[in-house]
């Protein structure tokens, strides 16, 4: 049995493991796979974190589809790229740094960036503030072992510690942390740093899910987007999308009329769900010099005509994830309660079948796993 | 007078005998002393029989200069008109049209580039491949200098830079926001390509210019006018890796899916790709590969007279020299299947 090898008599740390239950992506198999392995030990720049509450994302079920016949990773690992939790040990690394030893005491609540970037000054992302685009280590839960288990390690670089540090903080519980880390997070690093939306403008969001949710309320609620239009083919997130902000919520074949019948003209698009659908929507009604902020990932490739984006003076922005800057934004602003991020809660024992739920359009917001 | 004509259905221009037209209140009548000839005349005559880009007849030419003739009432009657487009001024004619009018949410934000109130001057609308034109007072630019023989700015040269200048120069200066010291991957050397490496070179301070195209010609040419290097699409990883070069900023002047792949391939995290050519009727992206690489495309197309003119002033400095050959205007047909051929260098300006 593995037992922690950083663990001393006197240390104050809670006991931890020596195996747990992990829900794991392995090429060539249907689904989350539930494996007992041994709990990790943290390098010497991590911390070994005990997870409180991890998302669940449809990027997840895309990469599950892939792992059937073309894995983006080769070997299996432990899903889950939204998590909260609280560190239990810190890498020899990150205990020698009196900075890092404070920032993480044991016991710190904190949020779980799935980008795990490599931070050296020489990387061409990393060093010009486009930490979220550093592809040069895995993503936690997305190559590396995430969070659907119960206890992870992360790099110190990719961990921010929750404002407050309560967990039972009424609008920062685990499971709004861990979903914020991209339900939230996501679509606010697009709005704030690739699109371009200013205070009194109407906005056209294309996907009212997780992500979508989430930007109705930043766009509205922290960016002052004056108008704020949602579509979504699914008529029960539309009900959502009304109740959390947006001015009008219509499916997708009732834009058109409704932008002429009010004299509605769209200053900006964000395109949470990313299919030939959406964008050939946002083309056809963003003005002329507009942005179509793009994040959702749904088609492998999407077209458009040179003649049509040319003319209209298209720009398309595309972004991913986000930095520990701003998360740290994100997890503000919740905290203001400027973005309340819908989650419902069920065991990490769950797992597979809220996949599958998740996959047939069952799940509303988000779902966060809790392990027991 | 003789015309070059678009007739829907017709693959190829079609000479015609037709009245000398009258400009008018708002236009200018312009004799045209050199009309450029430029691919996408070739996709609006292809698509003639499928998908015409204008249901009317009409005659070609989309980049102009002449000398003006005659001033249409109102012009002639408004000092000022009268004075900046007197009779034998030297106007270049740009094709934009636009509508200026204070509600059209093109012109009022500065995008008269794409104001589509009013077909465009040789794209809907009678154009240059013929001895006159008339041309709204909104779409023609005087000539810095006003001088027809002026080396540098002969008619040919002002005729090919309403589009083959304009357009890369609007592209870059608008849409890119390309900064001194960037690195610059030009795709597509020809027409607009050639003086697309000049602009970024030496009009916009750019480190390096990286030109690719098919044509072995084509890359002769984009190093004779300041590319630092040209190679073929095959050869831009090895030369990028080898020479340690980061790209800033693509600018795809094809518009076809193999570019608009090796853009998205080659340029940096966090890069723009600058698209400005309608090769393709539609060109496909990864939302995957664009977002976890943070990049940004951005559409322009053509200019408008504010940077027609900057266009113009670097030219009479010397900054860009564009490459245009003379043909007589009677050659038309002949020129356009030559550049339909690929047999073209850079730029044909037809001579009436």
């Amino acid at each position: 049995m593995l037992m922690s090898t950083t663990l001393r008599v006197d240390d104050p740390s809670p006991p931890v493991p020596g195996t747990m239950t992990a829900y794991r992506l392995v090429p060539g198999k249907t689904g989350p796979q539930r494996e007992t392995i041994p709990v990790p030990v943290p390098g010497p720049a991590e911390v070994l974190i005990k997870v409180l509450a991890a998302g669940l994302c449809h990027s997840d079920l895309h990469v599950l589809d892939a792992a059937l016949t073309r894995p983006h990773h080769p070997h299996p690992y432990t899903l889950g790229h939204e998590g909260a939790g609280s560190v239990v040990r810190l890498g020899d690394g990150v205990a020698a740094d009196p900075a890092l030893a404070r920032r993480f005491a044991i016991g710190t609540y904190v949020a779980i960036l799935t980008t795990n970037a490599c931070a050296r000054p020489e990387c061409d992302a990393c060093g010009r503030g486009l930490a979220n685009a550093c592809l040069a280590r895995p993503l936690i839960g997305l190559g590396a072992d995430g969070s659907w288990e119960q206890y992870v390690v992360a790099d110190a670089n990719t961990v921010v510690p929750v404002p407050g540090n309560d967990p039972w903080h009424p609008r920062l519980p685990p499971r709004v942390v861990a979903v914020a880390t991209d339900a939230v997070l996501t679509p606010w690093h697009a709005l704030t740093r690739a699109a371009d939306v200013r205070p009194g403008q109407t906005v056209l969001v294309f996907g009212c899910g997780g992500l979508g949710s989430n930007a109705i309320q930043i766009a509205k609620h922290a960016l002052g987007a004056g108008t704020l239009i949602a579509s979504d083919v699914r008529p029960e997130n539309l009900e959502l999308a009304r109740r959390l902000g947006a001015d009008n919520a219509v499916l997708p074949d009732e834009l058109k009329p409704l932008l002429h019948e009010q004299g509605i003209t769209i200053d900006a698009v964000l395109d949470v769900v990313g299919k030939q659908a959406t964008i050939d929507a946002g083309m056809d009604l963003l003005r002329s010099g507009g942005t179509l902020t793009l994040i959702g990932l749904e088609d492998e490739t999407v077209s458009f005509r040179p003649l049509v984006a040319t003319r209209i003076l298209l720009s398309i922005r595309a972004s991913f994830a986000g930095t520990c800057a701003s998360l740290s934004e994100c997890l503000d602003a919740i905290a203001e309660e400027k973005v309340i991020p819908e989650v419902e809660e069920h065991s990490l024992d769950e797992c597979v079948a809220m996949v599958q739920a998740l996959a047939k359009g069952e799940v509303r917001a988000r779902v966060a796993l809790i392990p027991q | 007078m003789v015309a070059y004509r678009f007739i829907p259905g017709n693959k190829q221009p079609q000479r015609e005998v037709v009245p000398v037209p009258t400009p008018n209140p708002n236009e200018v009548l312009v004799k045209v002393l050199a009309a450029g000839v430029c691919h996408s005349d070739l996709h609006l005559l292809d698509w003639s029989d499928t998908r015409p880009f204008a249901p009317q007849a009409h005659t070609l030419g989309h980049e102009g200069a002449g000398i003006v003739v005659q001033l249409g009432s109102a012009l002639a009657a408004d000092p000022s008109s009268a004075r900046r487009l007197a009779a034998g001024t030297y106007v270049a004619v740009l094709t934009t049209n636009p509508c200026e009018q204070p509600d059209c949410d093109a012109c009022s934000r500065g995008y008269e580039n794409v104001c589509w109130t009013w077909p465009m001057v040789g794209l809907g609308i009678d154009g240059c491949w013929a001895e006159y034109v008339a041309a709204s007072a909104s779409t023609v630019v005087p000539v810095p200098g006003n001088n027809p023989k002026d080396p540098r700015l002969s008619p040919g040269v002002v005729a090919v830079a309403t589009d083959a200048v304009l357009t890369p120069w609007h592209a870059l200066t608008r849409a890119a926001g390309l900064r001194k010291g960037q690195t610059v991957l030009i795709l597509g050397c020809g027409g607009l390509g050639s003086n697309a490496i000049q602009i970024a070179k030496h009009a916009l301070g750019a480190a390096v210019v990286v030109g690719s195209d098919v044509r072995l010609k084509s890359l002769e040419l984009a190093r004779s006018v300041g590319a630092d290097y040209a190679v073929l699409p095959g050869e831009l990883r090895a030369l990028l890796a080898e020479k340690k070069l980061t790209v800033d900023v693509v600018m795809d002047l094809v518009g076809k899916q193999p570019t608009v792949d090796a853009a998205m391939e080659l340029v940096r995290i966090g890069g723009t790709v600058l698209l400005v050519g309608l090769g393709a009727d539609a060109v496909g992206i990864s939302p995957l590969a664009t977002t976890t690489r943070q990049l940004t495309v951005k559409g322009s197309f053509g200019g408008n007279c504010q940077s027609l003119a900057e266009c113009l002033q670097m030219i009479a400095e010397g900054k860009i020299k564009p490459e245009v050959e003379g043909r007589p205007l009677y050659e038309c047909v002949d020129v356009v299947q030559a550049l339909a051929e690929g047999k073209i260098r850079s730029r044909v300006a037809l001579i009436p």
